[in-house]
């Protein structure tokens, strides 16, 4: 049982810190990503929009 | 146009216009993120305590490490609410897993949801008993205390904190509980003014901490490490007397994680709120989702962090543990009563968010419940509305029964709550993610957002950061089954005994809907529309709209039909079906929204319509705010007069007030129209809704013409018109309004009725309201 335990044990470290690794790479990608739609107003947003469309 | 006139065979049955838009009131990313902290917030009053008891001082690392792990769980609540905007678990386990797993996840839900009441009172009563406690200490170390009242305790008198807390909860818990018979509306007002209060407590908190610290200076607690993990007897749980207990190593870290895991709960409350963000929806859904992470994650984990670094080490865990922020506040630099005072405020608060964490859970749970409900999960049963205030009271009072089980049981120990808290937080957000997880496979249609990153490998898109958050949930549940105890009897035997419940009264509701549905069919042909129109329903402009819900009181229906034309004006009985605030997790279908309680409703209406002879057509729209409802439902149809019987809550008055308040909160194209209310003999008020002509009292007309008749005389105003007067006076009165409102309101109050806004329509023989001398709309002539 303990060795059985033991074996889990090691399976689920490998598991979540591979896990916390690739968590944080979303906590990254998505934070920086909210953040600049935080900062941004929807008119300005629209704004933009119409300008590129205008543009192109 | 529908009828209720004809007898009833199944070529020739009553229609009934079934909206499935639920009328909402959108509100803003603010709102949202209110909302939700109040519910995520108020884990920063206990859980640095309770995971500090659970394995030692390096317990803020890890608080932090959960909140920033938070982040991630945040991005698949995004993903998921951008693919059902109804995006509960629920609605996504059942999707992707099917009904036995959606059921088992909401159990755990449940679970979640039932204990944030019990652990928030409770922790609100540690708190208050603590400052009391302190109160007493500090005046008797002053010698305030007289010897009597020493001789009584024995001593300086002390609450027992446990017992107070107990008391506190249920008396809180009690208190919502009729709030929530009544029909509590969940205001994002008061959630926004509550956070802007906790706003000023947390900078406050925070700088004093900061400016403490390099005043004195303060070590960082242990860096999480194995070696500096301490667990006790019952934060081994199961493990204690196994091998990995005594060599656990990196799986000492996975533990504490574990232990940590509530500091985030209160994310799930994203999904609920999700529905009623306004547009853009999902820019606003991220940006509260944000404002949610990043407060939480300073709140919360760089509180307890701050708390650990300045209580110094010789006080003893067990002196403080459910009372951190307020011992925090003991220790910062500073005079005592300034810190005393501040103290106070942090407990004042603290009861703030935690009862308002009562009052989420008890909303919360009876949304799940009357979901799973509408789902055909729970039997008709359950959903009966209260007689007087038509709320699914049966629901919360077994909620409320189940809390009050929890608090007596709890005998007021937040660690014990706290244990068993972990289970269903952990466990739904396991669901939920794995649900995603499957769904990116199963489901390849578009969506708004996906967690990131995603790689392509072969032209197969692999969800790294979806399976990576999948992994972190799932490696922590299973842990947590292993070292929580108490939270893996109470939450497995809890979790058990509501999916037992769930199954059987599905098997039995299965039975019964094949029985109602072929009766329904006979009687209705229910007519599913997404959206509320004239052509739809089939009536012309400027209808009657009555509004029904108790087939007990339908005497406003029998005063329309004995008043009204129905060959000239068409006649729309509306039912409004209440919605719990959550409910926006599941798609409800016609036959869900036309429940039993609609049926024997409109057969009554119907009833009463043959009875007269006359035409009606019937409606049901789901709706969280009745009003509202009312308003959205009279604008689209564009009914020129909408009738109701006297609310059982309020006065004629109040129920006018509420509508102009809902007609001012909608969204153009709006119109005015008359609401009548039908009092018994019958009496009838009438009132104004939206902006109308006034009606003015001959005095003042008289006033208005004796004004034009003096300046006429003058030279030049050969031009001047009554209207010209009364501009002036209302540019005068408004000038004067802005520079000394109080004034003008006191001189107002004198000769208002009371009701402002709304002045009583002229009403015809027939009981038509007359039509406005000059259509509110019209421009206004120069």
């Amino acid at each position: 049982m303990n060795a059985l335990l033991q074996i889990a044990a090691r399976i689920f470290v490998v598991l979540f810190f591979v896990g916390v690794v690739g968590s944080m790479v979303v906590v990254l990608i998505s934070f920086v990503e909210d953040l600049e739609l935080l900062a941004e107003t929807d008119d300005a947003a629209e704004i933009d929009r119409t300008k590129s469309q205008a543009y192109s | 146009m529908s009828s209720g006139s004809q007898i009833l065979t199944p070529s020739n049955r009553v229609r009934i216009v079934v909206a499935s838009s639920v009328a909402l009131t959108f509100i803003s990313y603010w709102r949202a993120a209110a909302i939700v902290l109040n519910d995520l917030g108020s884990s920063a009053y206990y859980v640095g305590g309770i995971a500090e008891d659970a394995f030692g001082r390096s317990a803020p690392w890890f608080i932090l490490g959960v909140m920033l792990f938070s982040f991630s769980v945040r991005a698949v609540y995004v993903e998921s609410c951008s693919m059902f905007v109804r995006g509960g678990v629920y609605r996504v386990v059942k999707e992707a897993l099917g009904g036995t797993l959606a059921k088992l996840s909401v159990s755990a839900l449940m679970f979640d949801y039932i204990l944030t009441g019990p652990i928030s009172g409770v922790a609100a009563g540690q708190y208050i008993g603590g400052l009391i406690n302190e109160l007493f200490s500090k005046a008797d170390a002053h010698g305030w205390i007289g010897p009597g009242i020493h001789a009584m305790f024995h001593g300086t008198p002390q609450l027992n904190v446990n017992a107070a807390s107990v008391v506190i909860c249920l008396a809180v818990t009690l208190y919502y509980w009729w709030e929530n018979i009544k029909g509590i509306e969940e205001s994002s007002d008061k959630a926004l003014r509550v956070m802007q209060i906790t706003s000023i407590m947390v900078v406050l908190l925070l700088g004093w901490a900061v400016i403490t610290l390099m005043k004195r200076g303060g070590e960082l607690p242990p860096w999480p490490t194995p070696s500096n993990l301490h667990f006790n007897e019952t934060s081994l749980g199961f493990l204690q007397h196994t091998s990995v207990a005594s060599a656990f190593g990196l799986f000492g870290i996975l533990m504490a994680f574990g232990h940590s895991v509530l500091a985030m709960s209160g994310e799930e409350t994203l999904a609920q709120v999700n529905r009623e963000i306004a547009h853009p929806k999902l820019k606003n859904l991220k940006r509260a989702a944000i404002i949610v992470a990043i407060y939480s994650f300073l709140f919360t984990g760089v509180g307890t962090l701050l708390a650990v670094m300045i209580i110094p080490q010789h006080v003893p865990v067990a002196s403080y543990e459910n009372n951190l922020l307020a011992e925090l506040v003991m220790w910062f630099n500073g005079p005592l009563a300034l810190r005393l005072l501040f103290r106070t405020f942090v407990v004042v608060v603290g009861f703030l968010i935690l009862s308002g964490a009562i009052n989420t859970s008890i909303i919360g749970s009876n949304g799940v419940l009357n979901r799973v409900s509408e789902d055909g999960v729970l039997t008709d049963w359950f959903r009966k509305p209260q007689r007087k205030y038509g709320t699914s009271y049966r629901i919360v009072n077994l909620i409320v029964g189940l809390q009050v089980i929890t608090i007596l049981l709890s005998r007021g120990n937040v660690n014990v709550l706290g244990e068993a808290y972990a289970f269903g937080v952990i466990w739904s957000f396991t669901f939920n993610s794995f649900a995603m997880l499957v769904l990116r496979f199963k489901y390849k249609g578009e969506r708004g957002w996906k967690v990131p990153p995603n790689i392509r490998v072969f032209g197969k898109e692999i969800p790294v950061g979806l399976l990576s958050v999948f992994m972190v949930l799932l490696t922590t549940a299973l842990v947590n089954l292993a070292t929580k105890k108490v939270a893996t009897i109470s939450g497995v035997m809890f979790s058990a005994a509501f999916f037992v419940i769930f199954t059987v009264s599905e098997r039995t509701n299965a039975k019964k809907f094949k029985h109602a549905e072929k009766e329904m069919k006979e009687h209705f042909q229910l007519l599913h529309e997404e959206r509320i129109e004239r052509e739809a329903v089939g009536v012309r402009p400027d209808c009657t709209l009555v509004t029904v819900r108790d087939y007990n009181t339908l005497l406003q229906l029998r005063w329309v039909l004995q008043n009204t034309d129905t060959v000239e004006n068409d006649v729309v009985v509306l039912a409004a079906r209440l919605t719990g605030p959550g409910s926006g997790e599941v798609d409800l279908s016609s036959e869900q929204i036309f429940s039993d309680h609609e049926q024997t409703l409109f057969t009554k209406c119907v009833s009463i319509a043959e009875s007269y002879g006359k035409h009606i057509s019937l409606m049901v729209v789901p709706a969280r705010d009745v009003f509202s409802a009312i308003v959205q439902t009279a604008n689209s149809l564009g009914s020129a007069r909408v009738v109701a019987g006297l609310s059982t809550k309020m006065t004629a008055e109040e129920q006018a007030f509420r509508m102009g308040q809902a007609w001012e909160g909608a969204l153009p194209p709006k119109h005015q129209f008359v609401f009548q209310v039908v009092l018994p003999g019958p009496e009838v008020r009438s009132f104004r809704i939206g902006p109308h002509n006034p009606d003015l009292k001959t005095e003042d007309v008289m006033l208005v013409h004796r004004l034009w008749l003096d300046a006429r005389r003058q030279s030049g105003m050969e031009e001047l018109h009554h209207h010209d007067i009364v501009t002036l006076a209302l540019t005068r009165l408004a000038s004067d309004y802005s520079r000394d409102r109080q004034s003008i309101l006191k001189d107002l109050r004198g000769t208002s009725d009371g009701v402002i806004g709304k002045t009583p329509a002229r009403i015809g023989p027939s009981g038509k309201p007359l039509p406005n001398p000059v259509p509110p709309t019209e421009p206004r002539r120069h």
